[in-house]
Formats: structure tokens, C-alpha cells, sequence
């Protein structure tokens, strides 16, 4: 019987979202101390549209509209702008999900689906736009593996499809930070591994998930992630990770 | 012959099931985990509601299809629950739209909606709010109603705390219901699991023993007994 898995993690278990803002971007191993110069100077230039949308867009994810309406137009009027402007993109997209609950949440399940679903193609269109982008990856991925582990039909292969695209980006965000993996903080190190256990258990892959959760225990050692990877691990599979993010900001 | 007669007083007998049969028939066959018999019983509620168009038979099928949803879980039919879940919701969307101060009407909505968000990509986004405002509405409307304080204590239970999720909470409501209505298995069964999870086993283990005695024949109360069973080795 399902029945002590069947209630999970209600409301916007999305809270993975807020990784986006935490995984900072790290150069990859090629990288000379000239070029990590130039990076970061420019990262700093870059963080102006996450530092001035985060708060807006978590107000909003927790019920304030008029905040949320405000991230929004500041995304929007950069969109004017430039249309391909994929970090706008993608927080606008995860902006649109937000909208959409607050349809679902008043029954107006028609407009719920076609925010939802604006959402998520405007998400996949700056993923497209810029492949490369550390932050449009974990921005797209945060969002998707989050909502899936809000609830998950088994039989939808578009989520399917898009859930796995997720997780090979999570991955290619481990595999560029790993060089400096040890100087993120750990909420980052831990959410992200978290993000792809819980991904690849929901699909189903219990190789995948035990790798990740036995990783947190290399990578997140002596932290709560460590104590919750060893509590998973220890549990018979089939099973679904579910993870709330810990000592999250909110 | 003697077939035919058989079937002539089935019939007849079938025809004379009033509504309170009905819920009992459909009670056990929730307990039992048998999908068929429940299914008969939402066939003869839905023609029943096609003449009468009743609140009552409005919250009686919502409540069957509520049922249907813990008979297909306990036989880890997930599509079955989505389709029940899907089709409670309508209904019981109705009942509020007759009578938007009906207590059960909002809590089975709440419930069914619960049902549904873990069957659907992103469910818990979708429908977990909805669910949390209506089984409050319920409450507000009858704080009597021991139901509705078990569909909120399960909100409680399994929202991240950052959305209002709050084991206290839950844990007072569970009780609440259990005092409420003493002789309902649903908030003992309940405690049972929340006490499981909070690692005290002797809580769980009287709660899931009571909760059996007052109905043995639910498969919910066993998986849940055969669980904390399983913890105590």
C-alpha cells in the first residue's frame, strides 16, 4: 500500500528553486587566475538581475502578488528589450508557474494550465537560447525536479522527458563545479545532490540515486545532508527521496 | 428456475438498498479494498443523483469516489486513484456550488483534492493550497467536524514547514478529531503513522491497536499496523 507515500511534500516543494540563487556559478578546470579575474568581475555584473527578482519571486511563491507582479515586469521589460534574454527567460517562466498556482488555488484550473504550460515552454526556450548558461540550467532544473517531487504521474512521458532533461543538466552543473565543489556552501553542495537523488528516484533509478545519496555523504560530511543521505540510504528500495530544503531562507 | 428466482430476489433486494445501506456497503467495501463492489455502489449513486440532483446524493457519491481512492491505493492502482480523485473533485465542487455551508462537502473536496496532487506532475503545487483553504472553510463552518480536522492535520503533516506545514499542528488535529469522534478509526490510524514517523513506537503501536479494534477489517489500519510492526524489530 502507497498510502505513506501517497501525501508527499504539498504545496511548492519547489523550494529547490531556491538553489538557483545559491549555486554560484564556478569556472570549470581550464580556467588561469586571469580568466577566474574576468569571471568574476563579470558574474558580479551578471548577479544585478538575480539580486533585484529573487526576493521578488520568492515573496510571490509564498502568496504576495503584488511583489511577485513586480519581478515580473522588471523581467518583462528586460524581455522587451531583448527577447532572447535567456536568465530573464527562465526566471519569468518560473514567475508564470507561480501565477499558475495561484489560478489552481482559486479553481480556475483552464488559466492554471495554460500559464503552467507558458511556464514551462518559456523555461525550455532559454535553456535552448543558451545552452551553456550555469544559471539558466539550474534555474530550469531546480524548477522541474521540484515540482515533480510535489507529485509525479508515472504515465506522463512529456514530464518524464522533462524531468530526465533536468537531471543531465544538474549533472553538467555538478561535473563544471566539481573542481571548486568543496568552497560552495554546503546549502548549495547539499541541494544540488539532494535535487538529482530525489530526480532519479522519482524516474526510478535506484543505481543513480544511491550514487547521489552516497556522494552527499563524501561531499556534504558532518552536515544535516549527511545525516538525511544515511537515513535514505538505509531504507529498501523502491522508494521516492523526498527532501525539503534544509535551513532554506525563505 | 431456481437461478432465475434468485436473480428476481436479488434484484428486488437490490432495488430496496436504501441510501444508508449503500454507504455501508461501500464503507466495507473502502475497508476491504474492493474496487468492484465500489464501483457498483458509484454506478447506483450516480443514477440516483441523475433524478434527484440532491445535495445529499451530491456528497454521497463524492464520498464513495473519496473511498475509491483508498480501495485502488491499497492495490497500488495509482491510475485508478487519479480517475476517482478527478471525478470526487467535480462532484464534490458541486455540492459546494448547491450549498456553499456544507462542512462535508468542503472537507471532501479538501480530501479529494489531497488525493489527487500526489497523482499529477506537480500536484502538490497545483492542488495543495486549494486543499489546505477548503478543509479550513470546513472547519470554520463546523468545527464539530472530527473529518475535516483530519484532512487538515494531513496538510499539516506533509507540507514543508517554509508553506505552513507544522507537525504540532498536526499532531493537536489528529487529536482533535480522535476526541471529537472516539469511535472513528481514520484519526487513530492517522496518529498511528504521525507517532511512526516521529520514531515513538509505543504512541504508534496503541493508536494502530485501537484503531483495529474499532475496525479490523481495513487494509489502511493494517498496512500501517504491519508497518509499525516492522519498526519494532
Amino acid at each position: 500500500m502507497r498510502l505513506l507515500n501517497a501525501r508527499f511534500l504539498f504545496l511548492l516543494s519547489a523550494l529547490t528553486l531556491v538553489v538557483m540563487l545559491l549555486n554560484s556559478p564556478r569556472i570549470e578546470d581550464s580556467a588561469d587566475a586571469a580568466s577566474r579575474e574576468i569571471y568574476l568581475f563579470e558574474l558580479q555584473q551578471e548577479e544585478s538581475l538575480d539580486a533585484i527578482v529573487r526576493n521578488d519571486f520568492f515573496a510571490g511563491m509564498m502568496g504576495d502578488k503584488v511583489r511577485l507582479e513586480r519581478g515580473m515586469k522588471y523581467c518583462e521589460d528586460i524581455l522587451a528589450k531583448n527577447p532572447k534574454h535567456a536568465e530573464a527567460l527562465v526566471w519569468h517562466g518560473g514567475g508564470l508557474l507561480v501565477r499558475a498556482v495561484h489560478a489552481y488555488t482559486s479553481g480556475d484550473n483552464k488559466t492554471g494550465d495554460k500559464l503552467w504550460n507558458k511556464g514551462i515552454e518559456e523555461m525550455n526556450h532559454a535553456a535552448a537560447l543558451e545552452p551553456q548558461n550555469i544559471r539558466v540550467k539550474i534555474g530550469r532544473s531546480a524548477t522541474l525536479i521540484g515540482y515533480a517531487q510535489s507529485g509525479w504521474d508515472p504515465s506522463d512521458t512529456q514530464s518524464r522527458v522533462l524531468l530526465e532533461s533536468a537531471l543531465l543538466d544538474y549533472e553538467a552543473v555538478y561535473r563544471w563545479q566539481k573542481p571548486n565543489f568543496r568552497d560552495i556552501p554546503i546549502h548549495s553542495r547539499g541541494e544540488l545532490l539532494f535535487g538529482l537523488a530525489s530526480g532519479w528516484s522519482i524516474l526510478g533509478n535506484e543505481n543513480k540515486t544511491s550514487e547521489y545519496l552516497r556522494l552527499i555523504l563524501k561531499e556534504c560530511k558532518n552536515s544535516p545532508y549527511e545525516v538525511k543521505a544515511r537515513r535514505w540510504l538505509a531504507k529498501k528500495w523502491p522508494l521516492v527521496i523526498q527532501h525539503d530544503c534544509i535551513g532554506c531562507h525563505v | 428456475m431456481k437461478l432465475a428466482l434468485l436473480a428476481v430476489i436479488l434484484s428486488s433486494f437490490i432495488s430496496l438498498t436504501t441510501p444508508d445501506d449503500s454507504v455501508t456497503i461501500a464503507r466495507k467495501a473502502r475497508d476491504r479494498g474492493d474496487v468492484k463492489t465500489l464501483q457498483a455502489e458509484i454506478t447506483k449513486a450516480e443514477k440516483s443523483l441523475e433524478k434527484t440532483k440532491s445535495l445529499d446524493d451530491y456528497i454521497r457519491l463524492a464520498l464513495f469516489y473519496n473511498w475509491m481512492c483508498e480501495a485502488a491505493e491499497s492495490s497500488n492502482n495509482r491510475g485508478m486513484v487519479k480517475e476517482a480523485a478527478q471525478a470526487g473533485i467535480a462532484v464534490a465542487e458541486k455540492a459546494v456550488e448547491l450549498n456553499p455551508t456544507s462542512s462535508q462537502a468542503h472537507q471532501l473536496l479538501a480530501d479529494l483534492l489531497g488525493q489527487l496532487a500526489p497523482n499529477v506532475t506537480g500536484g502538490g503545487m497545483k492542488y495543495g493550497q486549494r486543499s489546505v483553504n477548503e478543509a479550513d472553510k470546513a472547519i470554520e463552518l463546523d468545527p464539530k467536524n472530527a473529518e475535516a480536522y483530519v484532512t487538515r492535520a494531513i496538510s499539516y503533516l506533509y507540507t514543508p514547514e517554509a508553506f505552513g506545514g507544522n507537525k504540532q499542528k498536526a499532531l493537536e488535529f489528529f487529536s482533535k478529531a480522535k476526541e471529537l469522534d472516539p469511535q472513528a478509526d481514520s484519526p487513530r490510524i492517522w496518529l498511528a503513522l504521525f507517532y511512526l514517523e516521529a520514531g515513538k513506537l509505543n504512541d504508534a503501536r496503541r493508536e494502530i491497536n485501537e484503531a483495529r479494534r474499532l475496525n479490523p477489517e481495513r487494509k489502511f489500519a493494517q498496512f500501517v499496523y504491519e508497518q509499525v510492526s516492522a519498526s519494532k524489530k
